[in-house]
């Protein structure tokens, strides 16, 4: 099957190397404008923290802007930023990431900047005690823009169980003020190797001078001896796939109720085929307008505002598929959870080869942008790098959805018919009669 | 033989007076030139291999060759794909009917729910199996939408677009969804902390000029509108006069013209628009506090600013960004979260309406240390109106503004926004040559002029939502 002309180029341009030190180099040439995004992953987020001891990672990713050896506290951030580039850092349960959007003649200032900070970080005690106050202010800012975060929370904690990706991302509020600077300095120490780390250039540079560059900055950093990794190993213990489970609340700070069901899916590493088949059956059902889901609950009935399908296999752990949707009348929660549980078994029995098709077709249309802006070919190149999959598979992608056959998809889905959901449902209060 | 040392000592003299010349030189080039030993982050940009790459930025004013419509053009032909984005000026929810608030927004989602032969599910579907990205929306002043698409799908794309802006059906059973919809958006946004402050805010700012309605209407004026509503605001709102075209990527002028011309056939030529007023934004009253139980209190500020044509323009941008950019070196920043630990982020940036001009920001804290941060914001505030900028911050600011100048390139779809945009500001055909050196000649005593004008301690009003009683106790 062939669906687009240019869909074949996403990021085929894309080279990778490894120094001697082990440093991962992924390049993506982009000659369109003279920009360049600099990304470094590092190969530990949340999950490779101690258990009870959230939120180093995080408050390391903040520390990181805030000297090292070489340049005392705020010279990064200037250097950078008088360099116009937009600089910013993230992390999640499975890795941290840097990176730097500039014009290309301050990429080398950028590469020696970064390259120093992956060896030679250093605070002061006053340094690390105020930042961790700013890190305890990010984690009250975010509770407080998104009314249901703390709900939402509770529920991870439910659907993951022991594992350490129900955890939020940046530690408690409790655990955050317990960090300590040893903590920082050992989790750095332990992960922030060039071994553990992957160097991203996308933008208006050749391989060659990448490759030289790389060398020339990252080059002379020694590996380290790389910590223990957290567990992301296929953990299966979790109660609710065994019967019917919700979770509930009522809250007097919301007007309109949401619920999400969702779905612990075996390791993706476990089945190439699997992965794929997934990826093409949580778009069928619930990503678009001709989708079932879409079909019964926006343009038949309308009982939901908005609804949606997420396949999570970005992580090193576990995948998950979940389902969510925004509805007016909290009466409506079991009529929506009824049609959604009905339209899976429908979807899985009724798929056909044209439905098929068109999805394949919708999943591959768009890839041609790709090709556009450097900074989201970085970006999507760290999403799959980071998760632990290779440039091949991502170059690869195409192929690899068009391959999934309808049986693939009906096989594997099937699992999703194994097992039930956990439910979780957030209304607004009712007033008493 | 016996070594007869006076014979070479002529010779270790000489290589010895050579080499003590050669580490004098070294020396003295070692001194006088700082960057070979030193690190230098000049001198690495200045010698970098990856200098001197050529880039122009060639935008071309072209005319349709049927409609004589006029837009602006950016060939990209690296990648076979083509972005498209308009406006129509003087269509945003500013213009929604009295008691028909929300009447624009609900336009541009009824525009992609069926039009011409396809019902919204057939007329999406088309759209999702080719990628093809059509979007309206509107501003407080403009109704804008944006068209990206795959070159080879030019011919699908355009009948697609045209039929969404000519033909649409305004299906009464979609439409009655679309109300509801953007009632449960209304409900929504009004739980959100962020969100419902800003809404009071506008209120408390623009007193009863239009601009204080939200684009989603109010709790009752979304069931008001009907299809005569709908078409009518189409038809006086959405013209040929009225309308500002970019376009970027793979398409010759050629193309382009024809492309318009497809794109916008059938559109009624001249507009029909009651105008608004000027509208000032009311900073004399006292601050504004509402109370909500919440784990982090949230403030916004307001003050007058300058338009875009002003030109104090660029010397208030440029102290707005010294004050409160969005990086971590502004002063704000630098104090509040730099020194004390005592928030996540301030941010601050001008806002240019058609008919209002204002410096905004937002900051957040936990109620226990808001007033200290507010207290923070007032003070670096009025030490900047009463002292002004230094030379060194200035020339920081100018820099990174200039350098992060090509990064606009990044996207096409950014890059047609800002053809639009250079319209609707009449920037100028030459305009991206030119910025740079705009800044570039902004002086010290321009932007302290400025700064003396617009941040005194009377162009200052909070509006804040949070935990008032915790603040007390403090």
């Amino acid at each position: 099957m062939c669906y687009s002309q240019s869909a074949e180029a996403v990021l085929s341009d894309a080279t990778e190397f490894y120094l001697k030190n082990g440093l991962h180099v992924v390049v993506v040439p982009n000659h369109k404008a003279p920009i360049i995004k600099q990304i470094v992953v590092y190969k530990a987020g949340r999950v490779d923290e101690p258990r009870g001891k959230g939120g180093i990672a995080h408050l390391l990713e903040h520390l990181m802007f805030r000297g090292t050896k070489k340049f005392k506290d705020g010279e990064f951030n200037r250097l950078i930023e008088s360099n116009g580039g937009i600089s910013n850092a993230a992390t999640s349960h499975d890795k941290t990431y840097y990176h730097q959007f500039l014009s290309v003649d301050r990429l080398e200032l950028a590469m020696y900047l970064e390259a120093d900070r992956m060896a030679n970080l250093s605070f002061d005690d006053e340094t690390f005690v105020k930042e961790r106050e700013v890190v305890f202010q990010e984690r009250q800012e975010r509770q407080s823009r998104n009314t249901t975060r703390d709900f939402w929370e509770k529920v991870d904690k439910i659907f993951w169980k022991d594992s350490l990706y129900g955890e939020p991302v940046g530690g408690t509020s409790v655990e955050i003020m317990e960090i300590t600077k040893q903590d920082i300095l050992d989790f750095y120490q332990n992960f922030y190797g060039p071994n553990n780390a992957i160097l991203i250039l996308s933008g208006d540079i050749d391989f060659e001078t990448a490759y030289d560059l790389a060398q020339k900055y990252y080059g002379k950093l020694s590996a380290r001896e790389i910590g223990q990794k957290g567990n992301t190993e296929d953990v299966d213990n979790r109660e609710y796939r065994d019967g019917e489970y919700t979770v509930r609340t009522e809250r007097n700070d919301i007007n309109i109720s949401r619920l999400s069901a969702r779905y612990f899916l075996p390791h993706f590493k476990s089945d190439e085929g699997y992965l794929y088949a997934m990826m093409v059956f949580a778009d069928y059902i619930g990503n678009s307008i001709s989708s079932p889901l879409y079909k019964k609950l926006r343009l038949d009935t309308h009982l939901a505002t908005a609804i949606g399908t997420d396949f999570d296999c970005f992580n090193r752990g576990n995948s998950t598929f979940s389902f969510y949707a925004y509805y007016n009348n909290p009466k409506d929660t079991q009529k929506i959870q009824n049609i959604f549980m009905q339209t899976l078994v429908e979807s899985l029995n009724n798929m056909t080869e044209k439905d098929m098709e068109l999805t394949k077709k919708r999943l591959l249309a768009g890839l041609v942008y790709h090709n556009d802006n450097p900074s989201d070919a970085a970006d999507i190149v760290t999403d799959w790098l980071g998760a632990g999959y290779k440039l091949e598979d991502l170059k690869n992608y195409e192929q690899h959805i068009n391959k999934v056959t309808l049986a693939d998809v009906k096989a594997l889905a099937a699992t999703l018919n194994e097992y039930h959901p956990l439910w979780a449902v957030a209304t607004p209060m009712q007033e008493a009669k | 033989m016996k070594f007869d040392y006076s014979k070479i000592e002529p010779l270790i003299r000489r290589i010895m007076s050579v080499v003590l010349v050669v580490v004098l030189v070294c020396g003295v080039i070692l001194l006088l030139k700082p960057e070979v030993w030193r690190f230098n982050p000049q001198y690495l940009v200045e010698t970098t291999i990856l200098k001197d790459k050529r880039f122009s930025a060639n935008v071309q004013e072209i005319i349709s060759p049927k409609l004589k419509l006029k837009a602006y053009l950016f060939e990209e032909h690296s990648n076979p794909i083509v972005s498209v984005e308009f406006l129509f000026k003087n269509a945003g929810s500013a213009y929604d009917p009295d008691y028909k608030e929300g009447l624009g927004t609900l336009l541009a989602t009824m525009l992609s729910r069926g039009a011409g032969k396809y019902d919204m599910e057939a007329f999406n579907a088309i759209l999702e199996q080719n990628a093809i990205g059509l979007d309206f929306e509107n501003t407080k002043d403009d109704f804008s939408g944006a068209l990206k698409f795959i070159k080879s799908d030019i011919v699908l794309a355009t009948k697609m677009f045209n039929l969404a802006l000519t033909k649409p059906t305004f299906n009464r059973i979609r439409l009655k969804q679309a109300k509801k919809d953007m009632l449960d958006n209304y409900k929504y946004m009004l739980e959100q902390p962020d969100s419902y402050a800003m809404l009071e805010a506008a209120k408390q700012l623009f007193g009863k000029h239009p601009y204080r309605n939200s684009r989603m209407g109010t709790l009752d004026s979304g069931q008001r509108i009907t299809v005569t509503d709908l078409r009518t605001f189409q038809k006086q709102h959405l013209t040929q006069d009225n309308l500002l075209i970019g376009i970027a990527g793979d398409v010759s002028a050629i193309e382009a013209g024809d492309l318009i011309d497809k794109l916008f056939a059938g559109l009624p030529r001249h507009a029909k628009i009651t105008p608004i007023p000027q509208a000032d934004i009311q900073i004399t009253s006292p601050d504004y506090h509402i109370s909500r139980n919440l784990g982090q209190n949230i403030g916004f500020f307001y003050a007058k600013g300058v338009a875009r044509e002003d030109e104090r323009f660029y010397p208030l941008v440029l102290a707005i960004e010294i004050l409160s950019g969005n990086s971590l070196t502004s002063r704000i920043q630098k104090a509040a979260r730099e020194d004390k630990g005592l928030t996540y982020g301030v941010y601050g940036d001008l806002a240019n309406y058609d008919k209002s001009n204002f410096i905004y920001g937002r900051f957040s804290s936990t109620p226990d240390k808001f007033e200290q941060l507010k207290q923070i914001i007032q003070t670096e505030w009025d030490r900047l109106g009463k002292y002004g900028v230094t030379e060194e911050e200035l020339a920081q600011a100018k820099d990174y503004m200039i350098a992060s100048e090509p990064l606009r390139y990044a996207d096409i779809g950014n890059i047609s926004g800002t053809l639009v945009a250079m319209q609707k500001w009449n920037l100028g055909l030459d305009f991206l040559q030119k910025r740079n050196t705009y800044i570039r000649n902004i002086t010290l005593d321009e932007v302290n002029q400025v700064a003396k004008q617009y941040f005194t301690p009377d162009n200052l009003r909070f509006v804040t939502i949070g935990d008032s009683k915790k603040q007390e106790q403090r």
